[in-house]
């Protein structure tokens, strides 16, 4: 099990406001959910889910108004562990990418890595009528940039291999075998025929694809023209 | 056999193999293996015998053969043995004393009685025998093993050649006949010879001990200092390595190695106080070679002393010979004083000049980092440049566009309108965006709005608000009017 803590400091001062503000938004749904969940009760908190998560079957049969819910099924989770390894990933790989996108830009770009994981879910899983939730797509899109935009970085990571270890390993090999990961079970849910695993796996590919292949359009035109002028 | 270690071996196996140990001449080995046995199995008469053969000790024989005939009353070779012993070297033996005779052992299948020791056969000086030791000069009646049992220190040394043990006495290795020396006459050449032999072999553990012994001879001497610190720097021990240090500094205040080493562990620690002290002994050094040089100025950045650093960094990248890793660092390092002192464009030149020294090193990286953090001012033709407008336009027109695809389930056919509508806003808002926050200066804008374009604070604010308006606009068109 490998767990990234950090991935270095931003080299410039400022604070990275795109991803704390993604961060406080997520958090901010949390917390109604967990009113939904506790405070309302009676399936309060699945009526949400089912209204504002993302359903393929719903948009393959012509349910309006539904795009919304690929934007919303973002900010959503479904307990404590699953937003704590999102927000985790995106704390450790956001700041450092955003340093070099800057915010605005970044947040367009998180937006845009999560809609292309709901995309790819929409494409490969069209009939699941399963809502789909979690910030997982575009925080794969963000691992993806980073992986193009600093390969070599090295990434304190939590390495549990019966005791825990804090090795930095580089950027490539940590985002490397967890694509690997990814592109293996999506390989065994396509022979499956369904999900199985009750892992977002497409979302986690169209994203990680759509970070790796946008990353470079959304670098601000300074780092672009810093960095061709160093070529 | 022989090869595997004693623990592996079980008693048989260690009798065995400390007598074919014997046979090739390991006396040292043998009496370790068949100690190890007699250990294991106190009755086992053939492992008594034939350690009394391994050891050199009269006395040791004595208990060994003793042992044997407490076991076996009728055992012929020991009382042979004790026989010749009585008859034979005095107890207790004097240190530098040769045995006259050969020594007993048992007449196993070797017949190791009737053989002299494996030293003399070889014609080389038998060994001596040690009961008293040559550093506490504590006397002893027993045989002493490879330390001092008072005071601990080493009486025996791995040979650099052989790596066999060779006990102080002898002045030559009795396996490969390498020249030691007279340890009890001249301790410190003795084990100074051994020292750099160890060292020349990378034996760092066993110089270090030979070391520790030389610095007890003399404390005084700075060479042992410097090798010791030297040494833990090769373990990577860098506190031991900078107390050695610094206890050469103690006795040569200008020595050069210990100075810059140290300057350069202060510089790590960030421990100000004691560089400035550092500074003034090392400006004093001679020759002042390039990397004395980077030294000082890394030092004099350190103490803040900003210009004295900035005027040595450059003084250094003027010499042909430095190389290109430390060309790249000099310039790191100039484009930092830059921006602390407040000049990007200079700075911004630094660092570029640091990429442009074309290696890989933490230090171009760190360069491309702070050039693509520094936002430096665009060049005039990325602020008309239409690539640029067009990567601009390209994350909100897919944004819309994207979210478009997923309220028909990319099903074009239910693409209606009101979509298309949106579609084409998204275009022409994300054009205006582009072109008043990025790109102002493209021809088209210069030749509506003069040679400042949409740079123009009012016409790039209204660009903004309409572009922002119409991407909006086209949103709510694609995600309600679908």
């Amino acid at each position: 099990m490998f767990i990234p803590l950090s991935a270095g400091k931003r080299s410039y001062p400022g604070q990275p406001w795109a991803t704390i503000g993604i961060i406080l938004l997520n958090l901010l749904a949390f917390a109604w959910e967990v009113w939904l969940a506790f405070g309302v009760g009676d399936g309060a908190f699945m009526a949400w889910v089912r209204a504002w998560g993302f359903t393929p079957g719903l948009l393959t049969r012509g349910v309006g108004g539904r795009a919304l819910t690929a934007l919303s099924s973002m900010y959503l989770h479904s307990g404590p562990s699953h937003i704590f390894f999102n927000m985790l990933y995106l704390w450790a790989f956001a700041p450092l990418l955003e340093e070099l996108t800057g915010s605005v830009r970044f947040f367009v770009f998180y937006t845009l890595c999560g809609l292309l994981g709901a995309a790819l879910t929409l494409l490969l899983d069209g009939n699941s009528l399963i809502p789909g939730i979690g910030a997982s797509g575009a925080v794969a899109g963000v691992m993806g940039a980073f992986l193009l935009l600093y390969p070599g970085q090295r990434v304190r990571t939590l390495v549990f291999i019966g005791l825990p270890f804090w090795p930095r390993l580089p950027a490539w090999i940590l985002l490397g075998l967890w694509i690997v990961q990814q592109a293996i079970l999506g390989q065994a849910v396509l022979e499956a025929g369904f999900n199985f695993s009750g892992i977002g796996v497409w979302a986690h590919l169209g994203g990680f694809g759509g970070g790796l292949v946008l990353a470079t359009v959304f670098l601000r035109p300074d780092v672009m023209f810093n960095r061709r002028a160093a070529v | 056999m022989a090869a595997l270690p004693p623990e592996e071996l079980d008693v048989p196996g260690l009798v065995q193999a400390g007598i074919t140990a014997y046979r090739a001449g390991d006396r040292r080995r043998a009496r370790q293996l068949l100690t190890a046995a007699t250990q294991r199995d106190p009755r086992h008469e053939l492992a008594w015998l034939w350690l009394s053969a391994a050891h050199d000790d009269a006395a040791f024989k004595r208990i060994c053969l003793e042992k044997v005939l407490a076991l076996n009353p009728q055992n012929p070779n020991a009382r042979r043995g004790l026989q010749l012993l009585d008859g034979g070297a005095p107890r207790p033996v004097s240190v530098f004393s040769t045995p006259e005779a050969p020594l007993p052992g048992p007449a196993g299948p070797a017949a190791p009685v009737a053989r002299p020791p494996a030293a003399t056969m070889r014609g080389r000086p038998a060994p001596v025998l040690t009961p008293s030791c040559p550093w506490c000069q504590a006397e002893f009646t027993r045989p002493l093993a490879d330390r001092c049992p008072r005071c601990g220190r080493r009486l025996e040394f791995d040979c650099p050649e052989c790596e066999r043990g060779v006990s102080v006495n002898l002045e030559a290795c009795a396996q490969c006949g390498r020249i030691f020396g007279k340890f009890h006459a001249e301790r410190e050449p003795y084990l100074a010879r051994l020292l750099e032999a160890y060292r020349a072999k990378g034996w760092v553990d066993q110089a270090l001990l030979v070391n520790d012994y030389l610095l007890e001879l003399a404390p005084a001497a700075a060479r042992y200092h410097l090798a010791a610190a030297q040494l833990y720097d090769q373990i990577g021990d860098t506190t031991r390595s900078v107390n050695a240090y610094r206890r050469l500094l103690d006795l040569e205040p200008g020595q050069a190695e210990a100075l810059t080493q140290l300057a350069r562990w202060y510089l790590t620690l960030h421990q100000t106080p004691e560089l400035k002290d550092l500074s003034q002994r090392l400006r004093a050094l001679k020759p002042r070679t390039a990397r004395l040089t980077l030294l000082l100025g890394d030092i004099d950045y350190e103490l803040d002393d900003v210009k004295s650093a900035e005027r040595t960094y450059r003084e250094l990248l003027r010499r042909p010979e430095l190389d290109a890793a430390t060309r790249a660092r000099l310039h790191l390092r100039l484009g930092e004083i830059n921006l602390e002192r407040g000049r990007p464009a200079p700075a911004l030149r630094d660092y570029e000049a640091s990429l442009a020294a074309g290696v890989d090193t933490e230090d171009t990286q760190a360069a491309r980092r702070r050039l693509d953090s520094l936002r430096p001012p665009l060049p005039r033709r990325a602020l008309a440049s239409y690539g640029e407008t067009g990567r601009a336009m390209l994350g909100p027109v897919l944004l819309v566009w994207l979210l478009a695809a997923l309220q028909v389930g990319f099903q074009v056919a239910r693409l209606n309108l009101a979509g298309l509508l949106g579609l084409v806003l998204a275009v022409l808002g994300s054009y205006l965006l582009a072109a008043a926050q990025v790109t102002p200066l493209t021809p088209e804008w210069r030749e509506l709005l003069g040679e400042a374009g949409l740079a123009q604070p009012v016409p790039k604010a209204l660009a903004t608000v309409i572009g922002g308006g119409l991407v909006a606009a086209a949103l709510v068109l694609v995600l309600a009017g679908m």
